[in-house]
């Protein structure tokens, strides 16, 4: 509560990211690189998939990036609907376009894996069918953004729109999930994170460390970047009054 | 309380009393749920045997979509014209308000759609039990849909176009209802009303009411402030 509270004030919490911004660039950076090489190069391929189980390293970790970006937009929006504070609300802003694309990310190369390991580009699996529905919630979140002029109006109501979506989503995942089993015949089997050896897990680790600060300096930049928006916007005003007067 | 109650009913009235001097504008979602199911039947073949395991489904997509095409202008007029501003000004709670514009929304828009139901059924050819089963699977699920709708059209007030953005912000909430009532129309034939599926579906809309309702009110002092 305490660092919150204190990256509350604009001018400290423009200090604070232009700091921190790069250096989780940098960190990103290193990381997913590292990530890549192990996992492309140093890592065993597995008995049963063979080569393509290094999909995993880009894909499990962008889908918990992009879950992890909902919840902290929920999560914003819930700080600014509370205390009404705008930075709160920029916030959230900048966690939807790189959660959406981390969601995106995380299809595209799910639907690669699966049709290496199972045959088939798409199957109507719990998991895929609910990461879809994700994706939707951020489109929508983001057209509110872009079509609602007023800006405090829009941040209100795409803050709204993100606590209801965040209160349903573990609805959504249940139902998708008993839908799944009730229907599914063919068990679809996915190697699971705490299951698979040390040697799959480093590069798993590393990709997602290297996402999660690449997705903090996204978010971080863009507030940066709105800030010093919205400080452009607040002068720009005052010069333009006297030509008022003098009409 | 008692002049509150009294609010609620006069704004039903006042809502009904709009619809049906509108020239039978509240029945076009009635009329789409009729076309869709019948460009459906035409689009898949029109053979029954094809038709009837499919006919559950369909009628859901129909009542679904036709509801949330209704609600692009639910709360809209009344922002339009200003009377939203004097709903906020007489002191009136605005969940009371959102209560009562939901109450008159589910008479006008599910109402015609649930009698409707047997004439779909025999589109279909479906036998009774299904029928039951949809009725009460509609029944029970209406308050979410008719709460959710109602949310999506809060938010987009003002909004160009908003018809298709309200259908996106709704789909994703509309998930578990449709699957659980889908579920328990298959059920009901040989289950019953007891189902997982059914109390699945009221908790839902239980839920749905909680949320969708003080959420919807604070869209509408977002909008009136």
């Amino acid at each position: 509560m305490g660092v919150i509270s204190f990256l509350a004030n604009p001018l400290r919490f423009k200090k604070f990211a232009r700091v921190a911004a790069p250096i989780f660039g940098v960190l990103a950076l290193v990381l997913i690189v590292t990530g890549i090489w192990i996992g492309l190069w140093r890592s065993p391929e597995d008995q049963l998939q063979g080569h393509s189980v290094r999909i995993m390293y880009v894909h499990v970790p962008a889908v918990w990036i992009g879950m992890m970006a909902y919840a902290a937009m929920a999560l914003a929006s819930l700080f600014a609907y509370i205390w009404r504070h705008p930075l709160s609300d920029e916030l959230a802003r900048a966690c939807a376009l790189p959660g959406a694309a981390f969601t995106a990310l995380g299809l595209l190369s799910g639907s690669l894996w699966g049709k290496t390991s199972w045959g088939t580009f798409w199957q109507w699996d719990g998991r895929m069918t609910s990461t879809l529905i994700l994706l939707f919630l951020f489109i929508g979140y983001m057209a509110v953004w872009a079509g609602t002029p007023d800006k405090r109006r829009a941040a209100r109501i795409a803050g709204l729109v993100a606590m209801v979506g965040s209160i349903n989503l573990p609805i959504i995942k249940f139902s998708v999930d008993w839908w799944n089993t009730l229907h599914q015949t063919s068990s679809v089997s996915m190697p699971d994170a705490p299951g698979l050896p040390p040697s799959n897990l480093l590069p798993l680790m590393l990709m997602t460390f290297g996402y999660s600060f690449f997705f903090g300096w996204l978010v971080l930049s863009q507030v940066l970047n709105s800030i010093s928006k919205a400080g452009e916007r607040r002068q720009r005003p005052a010069a333009a009054s006297p030509t008022m007067e003098t009409l | 309380m008692v002049p509150q109650m009294r609010k609620i009913s006069g704004i039903i009235v006042r809502d009904i009393c709009i619809a049906l001097r509108s020239g039978g504008a509240w029945l076009m979602g009635l009329v789409f749920f009729a076309v869709f199911l019948s460009l459906s039947a035409i689009a898949l073949g029109g053979e029954f045997k094809t038709l009837r395991p499919l006919a559950p489904a369909l009628i859901w997509l129909a009542v679904v979509f036709s509801l949330l095409f209704s609600f692009e202008h639910l709360f809209a007029d009344d922002a339009d014209d200003g009377t939203l501003e004097h709903i906020k000004l007489s002191g009136m709670s605005m969940h009371a308000y959102v209560l009562a514009k939901i109450c008159a929304h589910w008479l006008l828009s599910i109402l015609p759609l649930i009698l409707a139901l047997p004439l779909a059924g025999l589109l279909f050819d479906i036998p009774v039990a299904l029928l039951g089963g949809l009725f009460i699977s509609i029944l029970l699920a209406s308050p979410a849909l008719v709460c959710y709708g109602a949310f999506s059209g809060a938010c987009l007030v003002g909004f160009k176009g908003g018809g298709f953005l309200l259908v996106l912000l709704t789909i994703p909430l509309v998930v578990p209802v449709l699957i659980f009532a889908l579920g328990g129309v298959i059920s009901y034939a040989d289950a019953g009303l007891l189902t997982t599926e059914f109390q699945a579906l009221l908790g839902i809309s239980l839920i749905a009411s909680a949320i969708g309702i003080p959420a919807t009110a604070a869209a509408l002092n977002t909008i009136t402030e």
